[in-house]
């Protein structure tokens, strides 16, 4: 029998409420490169002054019973930074340290990544203070519902549709749809994307970041006038992201020179067998690149891929790999970047300096977000498309998201990582304007 | 089962210390990890964890990794005073693709901060790892099809400083969770 609630011992874990860092949050830094955007474009003060600010923020105490009878209340987070552009899009992140500002960062990211690729989107983002590890299945479920049901208000399939970030995954997403569903008293799956595929997922989402950053890759190299069949291509982090788009680039005919994953890497200039490698994985215990030799094979480490001689370099691992210290070393002339933010700001400056043309993640790694786009749409329209007709809705969009960011960093002589935020901007921005402010 | 155990006399202070030595650390490492998803998933014992883990999935996988980070890091942190906490974290390029699942299990990647590096506590992970991968293969009845670690040591220095595996702790996209702290 449940405790009185007087009797129950209510944790908001101090661990948790920790005071802001020194150093500029997250939603400072987006402010900073908006405001430096704002003057590149002439933005009118009045749209710079709204996209400045985000249009909700809720903060909700959740409280979850948990299953030693103790009540302990999570501190969560819904935050939507502009619906001008159609309804708001973003993950929910289960982690100990999200915080507001971090929150409002991501969702403004998530403004300019759904504009830069066209889907009508706006941007959100959303997170809830806990720690996955200490809590049971059980417990995880009835934080979901209470959280979906605490941020309901502002939730809809015509408002705001999250998706999975760090730490939640679509079993969750499915306690948030079943939770809407509840609640509403009708079937509700369209509120969320990243679902399981007999729940109103899509096909094809796996391979759909992947698939995304080999179709950017191939149209930057036919912008730039070369032949498929001649370049070649080394890719950092052999994951579901890097080994997706290696394979995808393998078959328009380029040449897959080097991998790496934690274990280093493996290189032959003449190009790497992926099925034998790929063999190699699947038997080694430790399933890394450590299971692949081969006699035409040489061992790399991490850092050596980066500064191998290949056209292109696909950094599709973690985070801060290219930095001030080995961007000079650098071999590629392209770098597509199929991680979130492999390149440091220094780094950045260094190769713009190079002259290495940089397809910044923004737009490089934006298949997950499009078929997520697409995910609604079926679940919308309740019909669900084949694998084959969401790939090549992918191709499309992320073609013609390439040839706008390009042909905007070309028309303002930017670099386009640059260019690709400034027409996200501008698109924003263009939507505001053209709804006005209502009443 | 009795476990063998080192026996080390620590003469200055006459207390004697009993640790575990690698192989029992393994089993007691992965007992305890196999209780840790049987208790967070509300199995009735040790064993339905070790079947469910056997027929594979995300969610049992996902705490069978926190169990076993927990357990290496409070052994690692018995033997050596430099070990100051241990995080998990995932190598996926973006978290939404970890959502969607791998096709084969991966490593357990564990990041463990110390004081300061040393070849003492590497030599000790080498150990602790081989072990596991022994006793993880048996009971999965599966040689050579193992599930190991991944272990990265970084010190306060490079996480103050932000550099190689210390720079991940203040990440973004990649944030390891704690899983133990000294």
């Amino acid at each position: 029998m449940q405790k009185p609630l007087t009797e129950t011992l209510i944790k908001t874990d101090a661990t948790y409420l920790v005071a802001p860092a020194a150093k500029p949050s997250l939603w400072d830094t987006v402010l900073a490169s908006l405001d430096d955007v704002a003057v590149q474009l002439k933005l009118d003060p009045g749209i710079h002054a709204i996209l400045r600010e985000p249009e909700r923020e809720l903060t909700v105490a959740v409280p979850v019973l948990m299953d030693d009878g103790t009540l302990k209340v999570f501190r969560g987070y819904r935050v939507q930074h502009s619906s001008a552009r159609g309804p708001c899009k973003g993950g929910i992140r289960y982690h100990p340290d999200v915080d507001l500002n971090e929150v409002k960062g991501l969702a403004a990211m998530m403004t300019w990544k759904c504009a830069v690729v066209g889907i009508p989107y706006g941007g959100a983002k959303g997170g809830v203070q806990c720690d996955p590890t200490e809590m049971s299945q059980n417990e995880l479920a009835r934080m979901t519902r209470r959280f979906t049901a605490m941020i309901m208000p502002i939730l809809g399939p015509k408002r705001d549709i999250p998706a999975p970030d760090v730490n939640t995954n679509p079993q969750i997403m499915a306690w948030i749809a079943d939770t809407a569903s509840m609640l509403g008293g009708s079937a509700m799956l369209e509120i969320v994307t990243g679902k399981p595929l007999n729940l109103g997922g899509s096909q094809g989402r796996k391979e759909a970041t992947g698939r995304g950053v080999a179709i950017v890759t191939s149209e930057m190299l036919r912008r730039a006038g070369r032949d498929l069949a001649e370049i070649t291509v080394a890719v950092q982090g052999y994951g579901n992201v890097g080994s997706n788009a290696a394979r995808i680039l393998a078959d328009m005919g380029c040449k897959i020179v080097a991998v790496s994953d934690v274990s280093g890497g493996v290189f032959n200039p003449h190009g790497l067998d992926l099925d034998a490698m790929d063999r190699g994985v699947a038997s080694h215990p430790k399933r890394t690149l450590d299971g692949y030799a081969s006699p035409d094979v040489e061992r790399i480490s991490n850092e050596d891929l980066l500064e191998i001689k290949a056209d292109v370099l696909i950094p599709a691992a973690l985070e801060h790999q290219i930095r001030g210290d080995n961007a000079e070393r650098i071999g590629a002339r392209y770098i597509v970047e199929g991680a979130n933010g492999p390149t440091t700001r220094e780094a950045d400056e260094i190769l713009n300096e190079r002259g290495v043309i940089v397809v910044p993640d923004i737009l490089a790694n934006a298949g997950g977000v499009v078929v997520s786009y697409l995910e609604w749409v079926q679940d919308l329209q309740n019909f669900f498309w084949s694998e084959e007709e969401i790939n090549r809705q992918l191709q499309g969009i992320m073609v013609r998201s390439f040839r706008d960011v390009w042909d905007f960093s070309q028309a303002h002589g930017a670099p386009m990582r640059l260019g690709a935020l400034m027409l996200a901007v501008d698109k924003v921005a263009e939507a505001v304007q053209a709804r006005g402010i209502w009443p | 089962m009795v476990s063998p155990h080192i026996s080390t006399q620590a003469q200055a202070s006459s207390i004697e210390f009993s640790l575990p030595d690698a192989s029992t650390a393994a089993w007691n490492a992965i007992d305890g990890a196999l209780e840790f998803c049987a208790a967070n998933m509300k199995l009735k014992e040790r064993d339905a964890a070790l079947a469910l883990l056997r027929c594979g999935g995300d969610e049992i996988r996902g705490y069978f990794e926190y169990g076993l980070a927990r357990q290496l890091a409070e052994y690692l942190a018995a033997l050596d005073t430099e070990v100051r906490a241990a995080y998990v974290y995932d190598t996926e390029a973006t978290p939404e693709d970890l959502a969607f699942g791998q096709v084969a299990p991966t490593l357990v990647h564990v990041i463990i901060l110390a004081q300061r590096k040393t070849s003492a506590l590497n030599s000790l992970i080498v150990a602790v790892d081989r072990a596991l991968t022994q006793r993880y293969a048996d009971l999965m009845g599966k040689p050579g099809q193992a599930h190991l670690l991944d272990v990265q040591v970084v010190s306060e220095a490079e996480v103050n400083s932000r550099s190689g595996f210390g720079a991940m702790l203040t990440w973004l996209h990649h944030r390891p969770l704690m899983v133990w702290k000294r």
